[in-house]
């Protein structure tokens, strides 16, 4: 079937990239915007809108938090349908381990605990047998952030670029790790379909037909930022690659894991098992202070970012505390363990070795906890470019197939043309739809939540009915109407977020810049007014365009002024 | 259709074999350097690490090769071997 | 010492001449932006290519002067994705601006 190498490797390129492409239009968009997340959580739930808090003292507030926290009703739901017999009451179930977790952009904390349940499980090799519960609080006061309060940005957008928030079977995770490796696959073939990375690195010919000048946009977008967009491709994979792309330790292989756990447990002395003897849990803000005081001896004075402790009330017990990763590429680390009952270290966890620090280093690349804002915004840039590069390759696959598909009748080009709008501007649409619905229902809702992301899914349908609906022309070898059209909706849904985070909460941008600073929500609404402004005169400029090619149609011309199809080379 | 047949029988080949290939690779990986005496999560990192360059590198073979028949012997044969002797080197080291 | 966001700023401005010098140092770029036919003669484009480098490997000292040299990398990087398309579309629209780049170039023809 193929010829030459460079034959097959363009097909690889031009058909995987179509199919694939679109998701991964999905995963650099919301990956870009998960770079802020927690800024867009700001900006959706205004009681957060407050400075970023340390982990606060656990004797004297989390440990009453915890006493009130219960198993999440939708985490009931689905372990009743794993287990044999009815789940006791939530207020009966004992608490078996708990965390609390924190970054340095975090106003809120986030805990969480399991529970312990007396039933067998249904699935004899199922060894999950705990119920878990949940809550966002204010580490100033205690008191909890209502579920129905949906984390626009870290519970919405950040899930959306690694699982498409499609939670059946996992499918939405698998669906983003074939288009991750179908990246590098893009990114490899790109390369060898385009000899002169650095002869063509700054040529950008706007000037040019659109098939040319597209994929002068296209090559640069991807050369320039080839480490960045493998990189991510490729730790995105690895972050996930033991739990769903390739546990062989969970499966193949798991009873050598699970060896290795044991032994683990063993040579760490941090118990695998409770024991079954109760013992109170001392002071873990004494803890906290001693974990301070030994990352300082060694030169690395920090916050805590992570606190796990297990087998609650048990005299197996112990604390874990994690050192937050924000003037670093590695995440969390620097674990120090204390037995729980009497508060004395167990380990300090030692220097990591070298695959360890590359492991940490790669993941942590990638899930960004430090604190660098020039490279946060280089990373939304990163995946913007990304996005200009997919984009890009649709709209140069349909320039260059257009001509001949209308000759035949064909609709193909039609739909791509209308699934790379729904992937563009409808997925812009999409996003700051959520956003107006967020400012627009009542905070107390019950199920605000849901109602929001109705409102998203309902505004990326009605931009896919709109693109299929408007692409006609395509067909007939023109410009569909909807790029432009989108776009002016794009514009407006974006300045109405702006107006209606005014209106509901009055901070106005002069507030949020000047009189009483408060850069997340000032970022997000900074952002907002960009993308309507880009958005107007991108409109308008396809406005102008629309406009001469209908006039050189008028004239018996083809497409751009030339009367022969002309293929292009590629470079 | 022959052509469509063709064309997905390839695909196939690199998605499907690729990736059983590159399982059996993570799983004699693992197993085997356990047995050299490397702690297992440092082996599963490492093993990880190098498995979906594996499995890029066979999947772009796969598209590239003249023969997709030769691609599927290579690639699901050499998944089994391996499979086989991971599980073997496990219950060596357990039992 | 230096303040990193001093630093940081220094190694952009570096980045994006170095990137510029390097564009220069090309034919197709040098005529667009010295409205000239002539290719740069073999001495130019060799200082040219050299200023290029010498600018990337300079935005690379001060990204180390201003972070850990794990995240210095990481900074460096993206700094190459961010310059390099910024000259690119410096030379599609305003191209006369690198001339700041070479100044005292006389156009022959």
């Amino acid at each position: 079937m193929f010829s030459q190498f460079r034959l097959s490797m363009t097909w690889v390129h031009t058909w995987f990239g179509l199919v694939m492409g679109f998701v991964l239009m999905i995963c650099f968009f919301f990956g870009a915007l998960s770079v802020f997340d927690r800024e867009i959580d700001r900006w959706a739930i205004p009681k957060t809108r407050f400075e970023p808090q340390p982990m606060p003292s656990f004797d004297h507030l989390l440990k009453p938090v915890f006493e009130k926290l219960r198993a999440h009703p939708v985490d009931m739901a689905s372990t009743a349908q794993r287990v044999i017999g009815d789940l006791p009451h939530p207020d009966t179930m004992p608490m078996a381990s708990l965390y609390a977790y924190t970054t340095h952009r975090d106003p809120v904390l986030s805990i969480g605990a399991e529970f312990s349940i007396p039933n067998k499980p249904r699935n004899p090799a199922d060894d999950h047998l705990h119920v878990h519960g949940w809550a966002t609080i204010d580490p100033r006061t205690g008191d909890m952030i209502p579920d129905d309060a949906l984390k626009i940005g870290s519970g919405w957008f950040y899930p959306m670029h690694y699982s498409l928030n499609w939670q059946w079977k996992y499918i939405g995770f698998y669906i983003v790790g074939l288009a991750a490796f179908v990246m590098l696959a893009a990114l490899v073939t790109g390369v060898i379909m385009h000899r002169k990375i650095f002869r063509e690195l700054f040529t950008f010919r706007p000037q040019k037909r659109t098939q040319r000048s597209t994929l002068d946009l296209h090559n640069m977008t991807g050369v320039v930022a080839l480490p960045f967009h493998f990189f991510f491709a490729f730790t995105g994979l690895i972050i996930f690659a033991a739990y769903y792309y390739l546990p062989v330790s969970g499966t193949l292989l798991k009873p050598l894991h699970d060896q290795h756990e044991i032994l683990e447990s063993e040579r760490t002395g941090l118990p695998h098992e409770p024991a079954g003897v109760a013992a109170p849990m001392a002071s873990v803000d004494a803890m906290v202070a001693e974990a301070k005081r030994r990352w300082a001896a060694r030169d690395m004075a920090g916050e805590v970012g992570y606190l796990y402790a297990d087998h609650l009330g048990d005299q197996n017990g112990y604390v874990s505390i994690y050192r937050a990763g924000s003037d670093r590429v590695a995440l969390v680390g620097e674990g120090i363990h204390f037995k729980a009952s009497t508060g004395e270290v167990l380990r300090e966890d030692p220097p990591r070795t070298a695959v360890a620090e590359i492991n940490e280093f790669l993941t942590g690349l990638h899930l960004q906890h430090f604190e660098h804002w020039l490279l946060r915004w280089l990373y939304v840039l990163g995946g913007l470019l990304g996005c200009i590069c997919i984009a890009t390759g649709f709209i140069f696959f349909v320039e260059k197939r257009k001509r001949q598909h209308a000759k035949t009748n064909s609709q193909a080009s039609r739909l791509v043309d209308a699934f790379a709008v729904t992937t563009v501007t409808g997925m812009l649409i999409a996003t700051f739809a959520i956003l107006v619905a967020n400012r627009l229902l009542p905070a107390d809702l019950v199920g605000k939540g849901t109602w929001e992301i109705r409102a998203f899914w309902g505004a990326w349908l009605l931009a896919l009915l709109h693109a299929i609906w408007r692409s006609a022309p395509v067909a007939r070898a023109a410009m569909s109407p909807a790029w432009r059209e989108q776009c002016w909706l794009v514009a407006l849904l974006a300045a109405a977020a702006v107006l209606l985070n005014w209106s509901s909460t009055g901070d106005h941008l002069l507030k949020t810049l000047f009189t009483d600073t408060y850069w997340p929500v000032a970022g997000v609404d900074l952002s907002l007014l960009v993308t309507a402004a880009l958005s107007v005169a991108v409109a308008r400029k396809l406005w102008r365009v629309e406009q001469v090619a209908a006039q050189r149609q008028a004239a018996g011309e083809g497409m751009d002024g030339r009367f022969i199809n002309a293929e292009v080379n590629h470079g | 259709m022959i052509q469509q047949l063709s064309i997905i029988n390839r695909i196939a080949a690199a998605l499907i074999g690729g990736y059983a290939f590159t399982w059996g690779f993570a799983a004699l990986g693992i197993a085997g350097l356990v047995a050299l005496g490397v702690d297992f999560h440092e082996a599963e990192m490492a093993v990880l690490l190098l498995a979906f360059l594996v499995f890029l590198a066979l999947f772009l073979w796969v598209f590239a090769t003249t023969r997709v028949a030769r691609a599927w012997v290579l690639l699901g044969g050499g998944a089994v071997l391996m499979i086989t002797a991971a599980l073997a080197l496990q219950r060596a080291l357990l039992g | 010492m230096v303040e990193p966001w001093i630093a940081l700023i220094l190694a952009t401005l570096s980045c994006f001449v170095g990137f510029g010098w390097l564009a220069l140092a090309m034919n197709v770029h040098w005529q667009q932006v010295m409205k000239t036919t002539s290719a740069p003669s073999p001495q130019t484009r060799g200082r040219l290519r050299l200023l290029g480098l010498t600018g990337l490997l300079v935005a690379v000292v001060f990204c180390f002067i201003a972070d850990r040299p794990s995240m210095a990398v990481l900074v460096w990087l993206m700094l190459l994705a961010a310059c390099a398309p910024s000259v690119a579309i410096l030379l599609a629209w305003r191209p006369h601006l690198l001339r700041l780049l070479w100044p005292g170039f006389k156009a022959k023809a």
